[in-house]
């Protein structure tokens, strides 16, 4: 019997070691994070670029202006390499990337079978390749000869498709020999139809069985005349030229034709994966004001007495409580140029309020970074002088607001760095209905040199006013396209971005009143611009570690705060996730929240979670504890307040204390969902923290579990 | 006895102006206080003008042009959409509305109004070149571009740039014959451009490819009439030529088989 005993227990131990151990193992396995890149190389061609432009060929080229807007909401980030004047990278530099991609406007290219070499063993390397247009290196353009035929057959069927160079892919542009043989219509005719568009034909055959045929067109004259010319596979994508977008060359608008987001998430193989998101805090929509300091010494036609810069103060940083970033051009306010006592007067009650961000838009204002500028008196000198002379104590210019074209080049965006300032402006992006198009949309950032230039978010007051000509009213519309950048997909911050001589204008003035009103009967998180900025330095530097099917490790976020999963229904497992404090489904996303700790893991769940969790805040959140059967949250920014808490009982009475200078009681109730709103009974210009505690929040919630 | 006729004319003003003084026209009261910026109470004083002579184009304007001013463009837009229900014929007020319904992005709206201007003045290029591009990015309809193109090139017969426009457009909808001809012309204004030239070549190749390919098939089919891709090649060919009978047959054969 003891034995038996003995024997018994001998094979518990072992079970036991046995199951503790596979659970070691599994979790040895589990800890085992996979970093995932996030970066695509974007390579273009400088040699393509109009001579003396005044735009750089990193900017102009079509990945900047077309896809990178859609690769950001995708969570992706890219880097730039000009293939006229750089080296390819080495595999080892390759290591970094997620994969390529090109969208050249000719065939000719540097060291052209260099390159297709090059390519073909980051295909071999698992790199994935998404190919816009063509390859764009039958020419060399050094030699000014072909390349070899073969070598572009074979760089193709690396991707699974069959190609005759030696047939110049049997092409032709006369639109009565074309026919679209198969068509996956979300896919290939997003924002146009293909109706009676079709002008180019080349013979692609997709060969790979593990690729995906969204377009097949035909050559009508042709009996084997189909062609596949939008595929994606494991190796990424291809589109033909013509069937990616849409020009109109009266307009000169775009359309796409390929849908942008699904595409490159299909070609990049991210579905399901994380994407650092710079449109939303805690739910909230990113708001942000930037005012461009031209025309401080206009005389406002609403009086005939005060500077616009008065009437800005008074009639909108005064009257709201939101932040403003306030920019000066210094010579409108240096007595020894078009400046006085009463200039720096105005400049100095603007920068002392406590809801505005003192900004520099320069010395002198230049209108053409790409001619000779004295970067030294614009960046530096603007600087020494608004914070010698302008700014409150302690509250330094952190930000300069690039003047006129809006295009520096890298000496100037350099030395903003190097005085440790942040910088914006260019972009402009517009979606509504006379720019109706994601192809309006900008970037987050464009790439100068080594150097990052951030873009605003929405068009300003003398875009929407046809250079200041009329009608005055314009910036009204960027509501509408809030609004589509909102629905079906949230794309970036909601930027009201103006100049101070729209205060010259009863209607500007009233139009920006509208857009302000407009924006706070939302939902939305008010933040200075380099608040946003370096939201946006966050989804830069963001790393994401995947640990499994259903966990994900994000690090290196910085200020950045959200999360957001497509296309996903489940929830974050708050038990197993770490610095996550809510969520919000929208629109078929998930938002995930975090918290102010500089690492998070995000376990995901088919199950809802069963203890509170923050549904909304319209603040970045400082504190979050649940313990005592309280729930304490604190939010911090300028005006008001809301934070909406999450599976709380239905229907039940809350008290809730709001601390800030003092301490106030409310009785709040839930709703049927469980959910409890609270709206700050006080805002204020002021940035303060005020923190709410619930205090049957846990009990309540856990007598909801036990129910 | 002799009238004073200067006494009885100063008289005559005099009496005039003290009745303007003493009981002033409510819309030139108006005026004056638009131009001293004095809005609120300009409009006031319009309103009275227009309630007396409700037809007074003038005033309408003027009450517009405060409106907008004062960054109201609906009530802006109404009054140009009454004022050309007053005078339908009139262009200015028709262009004032087709502009202020685009700011406010309602772009149909103002298609409507660019067609009602391109009706009343036949030699209205740019309005046509607006519709033309409206017709074509928000539209897709190629038909209604190819009629104000054609109307362009009424109105200016010796323009190349515009028989190249029309040229262009007959071409990408398979009007080849159109295309030709539209082409010829301007190679006629313009016997050294070498754009006219490429445009009539395009053209002139589209055509011989299309007839060729067509041909081709025919011959296919004479020697196998059941091949089922040539079947279905040329009656989409033959669409493209107009020969629709004969694509109608060819379809029916494929959808017997």
């Amino acid at each position: 019997m003891t034995a038996t005993r003995s024997l018994a227990a001998a094979l518990a131990a072992a079970l036991g070691l046995a199951v503790l151990g596979f659970l070691a193992e599994r979790r040895a396995g589990e800890a085992q994070p996979q970093l995932v890149s996030r970066t695509v190389l974007a390579l273009y061609d400088s040699s393509e670029a109009p001579p003396n432009a005044d735009v750089l060929p990193a900017r102009s080229n079509l990945i900047h202006t077309l896809a990178e807007m859609p690769l950001n909401y995708l969570g992706l980030r890219l880097h730039y390499l000009d293939v006229h004047t750089e080296p390819l990278p080495t595999a080892a530099e390759m290591q970094r990337y997620l994969g390529i991609i090109t969208w050249f406007g000719d065939d000719r290219l540097r060291e052209a079978e260099q390159y297709l070499y090059w390519l073909q063993a980051q295909i071999q390397a698992g790199k994935r390749v998404v190919i816009l247009g063509g390859l764009g290196a039958a020419v060399d353009s050094e030699r000014g000869t072909e390349v070899d035929y073969a070598l572009i057959d074979a760089t193709y069927a690396a991707l699974g498709l069959e190609y005759s160079a030696a047939n110049a892919g049997f092409q032709t542009d006369n639109p009565l020999l074309l026919a679209v043989r198969h068509k996956v219509p979300e896919m290939v005719e997003f924002e146009r139809t293909l109706d009676g568009e079709l002008f180019q034909y080349e013979r692609f055959r997709s060969v790979s069985p593990a690729n995906r045929v969204y377009l097949t067109i035909t050559r009508l004259d042709r009996l084997d005349g189909d062609s596949d010319v939008v595929v994606t596979g494991p190796w990424g994508g291809f589109v033909l030229s013509g069937y990616e977008y849409y020009y109109e060359p009266r307009s000169f608008q775009k359309r796409w034709r390929i849908n942008p987001f699904a595409f490159f998430e299909e070609a990049f193989g991210i579905q399901g994966y994380p994407r650092p998101d710079v449109s939303t805090i805690n739910g909230s929509r990113v708001f942000y004001t930037h005012i461009d300091g031209d025309g401080f010494n206009n005389i406002s036609e609403i009086d005939y007495v005060s500077l616009s810069a008065e009437l800005i103060l008074q009639r909108f940083i005064k009257r709201y409580e939101l932040p403003f970033t306030v920019s000066i051009v210094v010579n409108d306010i240096d007595p020894a140029v078009a400046g006085g006592e009463r200039q720096l007067r105005v400049a100095r009650e603007l920068f002392a309020q406590p809801n505005v961000e003192p900004a520099s838009h320069t010395y002198t204002h230049p209108f053409d970074w790409s001619k000779p500028v004295d970067i030294e008196r614009e960046i530096k000198g603007a600087l020494d002088f608004l914070n010698e002379r302008v700014a409150a104590p302690g509250r330094p210019v952190e930000i300069v607001l690039w003047s006129g074209a809006t295009n520096p080049r890298e000496g100037a965006v350099a030395r903003a760095y190097e005085l440790g300032l942040l910088n914006i402006n260019g972009g402009d992006g517009r979606f509504d209905a006379a720019q109706n198009s994601y192809t309006n949309l900008a970037p987050l950032t464009t790439q100068v040199g080594k150097w990052i230039q951030f873009y605003t978010s929405n068009a300003n007051d003398n875009i929407y006013g046809n250079d200041w000509t009329g009608p005055y009213y314009g910036l009204r519309n960027v509501i509408q396209t809030w609004e589509r950048t909102e629905a079906p997909r949230r794309i970036g911050a909601m930027n009201v971005y103006y100049h101070i001589f729209t205060a010259e204008k009863h209607a500007a003035v009233r139009a920006l009143e509208e857009v302000y009103e407009y924006a706070l009967a939302r939902d939305i998180a008010p933040v200075f611009t380099t608040e946003y900025l370096r939201i946006v330095q966050g989804f830069l530097s963001a790393e994401l570690l995947r640990e499994g099917e259903e966990s994900w490790l994000v690090r290196n976020y910085g200020a950045l705060r959200t999360i957001r999963f497509d296309g996903e229904p489940r929830f974050p497992d708050l038990d197993r996730s770490q610095n996550v404090l809510g969520f919000r489904h929208d629109q078929g996303a998930l938002y995930v929240f975090l918290g102010e700790a500089p690492e998070s893991r995000i376990v995901l769940t088919a199950q809802p979670p069963r203890r509170p969790y923050l549904a909304l805040a319209s603040h970045r959140v400082v504190e979050w504890r649940q313990e005592g059967g309280a729930l304490t949250v604190a939010v911090e920014g300028i005006g008001q307040k809301k934070v909406v808490i999450g599976n709380l009982r239905p229907n039940a009475e809350f008290t809730v204390l709001e601390q800030a200078d003092g301490q106030r009681t409310h009785r709040l109730r839930s709703d049927a969902a469980g959910q409890l709103a609270w709206r700050s009974t006080v805002g204020g210009r002021e940035r303060a923290v005020v923190r709410v505690v619930v205090t049957e929040a846990l009990a309540e919630s856990a007598r909801s579990d036990g129910a | 006895m002799r009238i004073a006729w200067p006494l009885v004319l100063a008289a005559l003003v005099s009496v005039v102006l003290l009745s303007l003084y003493l009981f002033p026209r409510p819309e030139l009261l108006g005026q004056a206080l638009e131009q001293g910026g004095r809005l609120d109470e300009a409009l006031a004083y319009y309103r009275q003008a227009l309630a007396v002579n409700p037809a007074d184009e003038v005033t309408w304007m003027r009450v517009a042009g405060i409106y907008q001013l004062r960054g109201l463009p609906e009530p802006a837009i109404e009054i140009y959409q009454h004022l050309v229900t007053l005078d339908p014929q009139d262009v200015g007020y028709r262009r004032t509305l087709a502009l202020l319904l685009e700011w406010s992005l309602r772009l149909d709206e103002a298609a409507v109004q660019k067609e009602q201007l391109a009706a009343l003045d036949p030699r209205d290029v740019v309005v046509r070149h607006e519709l033309i591009s409206y017709y074509l990015l928000e539209r897709k309809d190629y038909a209604a571009a190819i009629q104000r193109a054609e109307e362009i090139v009424a109105a200016r017969p010796q323009d190349v740039e515009a028989l190249m426009d029309l040229a262009q457009l007959y071409r990408l909808t398979g009007r080849l014959r159109e295309a030709a001809s539209a082409s010829e012309r301007a190679r006629a204004i313009d016997p050294t451009n070498p754009l006219v030239d490429r445009g009539l070549a395009q053209t002139n190749r589209w055509e011989r490819e299309l007839r060729e390919a067509i041909a081709q098939y025919r011959e296919l089919l004479a020697r196998a009439p059941d091949d089922a891709v040539a079947l279905s090649n040329l009656a989409m060919l033959l669409r493209r030529t107009g020969e629709v009978a004969e694509a109608e047959a060819l379809e029916q054969r494929l959808a017997a088989r």
